[in-house]
């Protein structure tokens, strides 16, 4: 009896041990898409994941642009990232150089902005959302200052000033300062549209015929402008403050929200001059499979989901800015438009492994010239020379 | 059994001392000998990182933002603190609502005051308006985007904000001071002046020291006020050491070099401290 009653027991553990486990298997999701328009999109998407693939359960978790970088570097410092992170295009050179990205393998003909997260010939993200920035122009104030839209720097730097001397706290052009991550978007597209750029193979060169025209040149636009953080800026703007300001489609989704009092257009960069192209800033939200993930391939298949043509441009719909990645998903207003042609022309910061090292230094030279701190040949030397010692330690 | 009774009942303090602040303390200190980064465990390079902080032109102008943040804010802090205090224990008509009123910035969220001055600096702003009212030549862009007006514009508000705290600490010392002894000098004779620096100042030297010292600490260790009203800018003018260890641990997350920074700045603390506690205590000596 005593081993009759043994063996059924074991065979009882042996049946339930070698059962197959009804627990789905989870997929860790991060992301930035948190406001109440964009959220159900990505939910929606999720859901779609977990019924085409039974068995699997995505976890999504919420993370802010206040703290979200932190938090996502915390957890590959601890070793435990997600399976699946969404990045910003900004970010991606200082995890993938730090060889916490896994190399992925799609097919990227007919994406815009791929070469944001290309290194050395591998591919370490795929992208989601872009947008670019365009200049905002005031048309009333355009009018009351009798200028007409510029068509190169120095038509633009005289509207600004004509717009200036209207005063009673009226401003001609819009410039950044006391935030990091922002004067330097703001600043570059001058360099390109002057034929220059910081890239020198794979070092930084500021010590060039451009970078000086064009840090004189901003620094020019600057004093007959408004310097202050990005949403005063915008505020004033939207104010009626401000002639010309440099900004993304989300100042156009306010100002179609709140509908000013006064006529406003996006035009593309004014070019240095008839002979050039006016080249912006360009950015967005990628994602990206971190090189620890145990579930990669399931999580190029959310990735796939998540970035496909179809959701992409919900997901844009939804947020009332930005566009899918594609060149051939072209907007139909000709606001959106305008954006749409900047980010054709448009560039993205330099993947650098010091980039958060170098854009701060870009930062602080700009800021130097604007203030009257120094020359701009003063600011531009010593920023070189910090640049080496970056690169020296 | 006694003993083993007070372990175990302390037990969850310990624990938590050992764990949060012991812990990170010696670990940080060991990290500071280290190239250690988010990315990469490091490998130990002795004095290199804090040989490295004397030649970084970022940590030394920190450094001396800070310091200037430290002379400029103190002797405003602790003076007027005084003053405040003198009036108030003098009974003066309203004193228990000017008490409760200059404590309240004390107990306010310091990122909520940075904020509210954000927009009293800005170029709209009633503070830049009352200056250009007053004809005074105030920056065009507001005060925090300035290189000459952004940190003394903080140091302002650091003033404002800190000095209810100081106050109370202060009242409690000449509150605590016998009153027959300025009864027997005013009978003597004694004015104002001469009660002040004979008999209050003395009396209130410890608590002096303690204010000092803790306000020496609390000014070396700025931080909530640069990250929200200027992340160091513009042009690095408001950049002080918290904010530098901030950059380099959480930013560049060299992990190694900011935790040198931070125990440069402790070891900067610490002398100062040790010093004001040594002139004071030695003045005290003289005196008594």
């Amino acid at each position: 009896m005593k081993q009759k009653l043994t063996a059924v027991i074991f065979a009882l553990t042996i049946t339930v041990s070698c059962a197959p486990s009804r627990e789905k298997q989870t997929l860790e999701f991060w992301h930035f898409w948190t406001d109440p328009q964009a959220k159900p999109v990505i939910e929606h998407v999720v859901g779609k994941f977990e019924q085409d693939n039974p068995g699997w359960k995505v976890n999504l978790t919420d993370l802010t642009w206040t703290d979200g970088h932190q938090k996502i570097v915390v957890a590959f410092g601890a070793g435990k990232p997600p399976d699946l992170l969404e990045l910003g295009s900004d970010w991606i050179a200082e995890f993938a150089f730090s060889g916490a990205l896994a190399e992925l393998n799609y097919d990227t003909s007919g994406m815009l902005l791929v070469n944001n997260a290309v290194l050395d010939g591998k591919i370490y993200g795929r992208p989601w959302f872009v947008d670019s920035r365009v200049l905002y122009y005031n048309l009333d104030l355009f009018e009351r200052a009798s200028a007409k839209a510029p068509s190169d720097w120095m038509e633009l730097e005289q509207v600004c000033a004509k717009i200036s001397s209207l005063g009673d706290g009226i401003a001609g052009f819009a410039a950044n300062s006391n935030e990091p991550h922002r004067l330097y978007k703001k600043f570059l597209p001058f360099l390109w549209s002057a034929g220059g750029d910081i890239s020198c193979g794979t070092d930084i060169c500021l010590e060039t015929e451009p970078m000086h025209r064009s840090l004189e040149y901003y620094a020019r636009l600057v004093r007959a402008g408004r310097i202050d953080s990005q949403k005063n800026l915008e505020d004033a703007f939207i104010e009626g403050k401000i002639g010309v300001i440099m900004s993304g489609g989300w100042l156009l989704q306010r100002l179609e929200k709140l509908k000013p009092p006064f006529g406003f257009r996006l035009e593309t960069m004014v070019p240095e001059d008839s002979t050039k192209k006016g080249i912006s800033f360009a950015g967005g939200e990628f994602l990206v499979i971190p090189a620890k993930s145990s579930k990669k391939e399931m999580a190029q298949k959310l990735m796939a989901l998540l970035t496909g043509s179809e959701y992409g441009r919900i997901l844009c719909d939804s947020v009332g800015f930005g566009f899918p990645p594609y060149r051939h998903i072209a907007p139909t207003d000709s606001n959106r438009t305008v954006l749409f042609n900047q980010l054709q022309n448009s560039r993205i910061a330099p993947l650098h492994p010091q980039w958060v090292y170098i854009e701060q230094i870009i930062e602080n030279m700009v800021e130097a010239v604007m203030l009257g701190k120094m020359s701009s040949a003063q600011a531009i030397a010593a920023a070189q020379k910090k640049i080496a010692d970056v690169r020296d330690h | 059994m006694r003993r083993h009774i007070i372990l175990l009942l302390t037990a969850p303090w310990l624990l938590t001392l050992i764990v949060f602040w012991v812990f990170p303390v010696v670990y940080s200190f060991w990290l500071s000998f280290t190239d250690h980064s988010v990315f990469s465990s490091g490998t130990f390079v002795g004095l290199d990182n804090y040989a490295r902080l004397f030649h970084d032109k970022a940590f030394l102008l920190a450094l001396k933002n800070t310091a200037f943040f430290v002379v400029g804010t103190i002797p405003f802090t602790t003076v007027i603190a005084l003053v405040l205090a003198m009036l108030i224990a003098e009974k003066i008509p309203g004193y228990k609502i000017f008490k409760a009123v200059y404590f309240l910035p004390s107990i306010t969220s310091m990122v909520v005051i940075s904020l509210i001055f954000v927009s009293l600096y800005s170029r709209d702003g009633y503070l830049h308006l009352l200056g250009r009212l007053l004809g005074l030549a105030v920056p065009e862009n507001g005060f925090l985007f300035s290189t000459a007006t952004a940190l003394p514009a903080i140091m302002f508000m650091d003033i404002w904000v800190a000095i209810g705290y100081y106050v109370l600490l202060f009242l409690a010392g000449i509150l605590a001071i016998p009153p027959e002894i300025n009864e027997a000098a005013a009978l003597d004779g004694a004015g104002f002046w001469r009660k002040l620096i004979a008999i209050t100042m003395p009396q209130i030297r410890p608590m002096l020291m303690f204010i000092l010292v803790i306000n020496t600490i609390r000014s070396f260790q700025i931080f909530i006020e640069i990250f929200v009203m200027t992340r160091g800018g513009p042009v690095g003018s408001t950049s002080t050491l918290v904010y530098f260890v901030y950059e380099e641990g959480l930013r560049r997350f060299n992990i190694g070099y900011a935790s040198a920074a931070a125990y440069m700045l402790f070891i900067l603390i610490l002398i100062l401290s040790l010093l004001q506690m040594k002139l004071l205590k030695g003045r005290q000596g003289v005196a008594g």
